[in-house]
């Protein structure tokens, strides 16, 4: 087995004070079509390829990813058809549980990825940009709740 | 004094890999004699070198953007250049990438140095320099009508950007070179590196002023 150690600055996300999303997306100009979006919206972004072919992504190694941790919600648009990508659900879902994961799924029956796609909020594709941002504001809103007044 | 490492973790790093060379040279000169001590310090300094080198050229395949600051119609350039920043080409960039949005225009100049200078924290001379080149910037952009701010920047252009996107959310960077071959930036592959660590557009431009004249 091999594995891609990715190294990592150590502050990985600089923009403090601003909501931090992680988009997985293994298309470079899509991935960047999405970080344009949610940027416009207000929050900062930053966009991950995921694992390549046969390879494994640091988060689901011992190395883990100062990216992912950090962020205040993620959105994956890796699918779950293979299992790099399902490893890399399932260790975000196993080392960052209080964190949201958004996963893009494609329209159509998914009932039998429900066991992967437990504890996830869901988005289809194509997405649509004003429904990807209710999403993320949605999310980020359960995550963090307004305390009571 | 300028801190050479960029985080703690470096610093200690530093300081492990020197008590380790240091065992080594003590270790070595004990088993062999004094002149033992020598070859292994020189292959030490000569890996500690090769590890240096090497530590900017592995890069992340994260990429990262700061949240869109300001208001909707507001567009904020980031403008990262060398000795080419003075040039008229550049004020068309400006204006092509604002076209149709109120624009906020940032100017980074970053302090060209030498290793050696570095190394030394001989940095005023660089400082003084890119002051210079970032007056004439922004006022040859004042005098075509771009209102612009600027500072000076780490030596490291891509550490100078993220320095600047830190407090200035840019929606795009423009970087402005030398054509290859006579720039040094792009043979430290700056452009290539910014496009792999940062989520925003970026428009490199250059200016070949020899060809002109």
């Amino acid at each position: 087995m091999r594995s891609r150690a990715t190294r990592l600055s150590p502050q990985p996300w600089p923009w403090v004070g601003r909501p931090r999303v992680l988009i997985e997306h293994p298309d470079d100009s899509a991935g960047l079509a999405l970080a344009s979006i949610l940027r416009q919206a207000g929050y900062a972004v930053a966009v991950c390829p995921g694992p390549e072919e046969s390879e494994h992504c640091p988060l689901t190694g011992p190395e883990g990813c100062a990216v992912a941790h950090g962020a205040d919600v993620v959105v994956s648009s890796l699918g779950f058809e293979r299992p790099e990508a399902r490893e890399v659900l399932q260790a975000l879902r196993l080392r960052r549980p209080e964190t949201p994961l958004i996963v893009e799924i494609p329209p159509g029956d998914t009932a039998e990825w429900q066991d992967v796609l437990e504890g996830c909020d869901v988005i289809v594709s194509p997405v649509v940009p004003e429904e990807l941002v209710a999403c993320v504001r949605a999310a980020l809103a359960k995550s963090h709740p307004e305390p009571a007044t | 004094m300028r801190n050479p490492f960029r985080s703690e973790v470096e610093a200690f790093h530093f300081l492990l890999l020197t008590v380790v060379a240091a065992a080594a040279v003590a270790l070595a000169s004990l088993l062999g004699g004094p002149w033992a001590g020598v070859p292994t310090w020189a292959a030490v300094t000569g890996a500690a070198a090769l590890l240096y080198l090497r530590r900017g050229q592995v890069e992340r395949s994260v990429r990262t953007a700061p949240a869109h600051v300001g208001a909707e119609d507001e567009r904020r350039i980031l403008v990262v250049a060398n000795e080419t920043l003075a040039e008229v080409s550049l004020a068309e960039e400006i204006e092509r990438a604002a076209a149709g949005y109120r624009k906020q225009v940032r100017v980074v100049c970053p302090a060209l140095t030498s290793p050696v200078r570095h190394w030394v924290s001989d940095l005023d001379g660089a400082r003084a320099q890119a002051q210079q080149r970032l007056d004439q910037t922004l006022s040859q952009l004042h005098a075509v009508g771009i209102e612009a701010q600027g500072e000076i920047g780490d030596e490291d252009p891509l550490r100078a950007i993220e320095d600047v996107l830190r407090t200035f959310g840019a929606d795009e960077i423009i970087i402005s070179t030398r054509p290859e071959g006579r720039s040094n930036w792009l043979e430290r592959h700056v452009v290539t590196r910014a496009r792999e660590r940062l989520a925003l557009p970026i428009t490199h431009i250059v200016i070949d002023t020899e060809s002109r004249s």
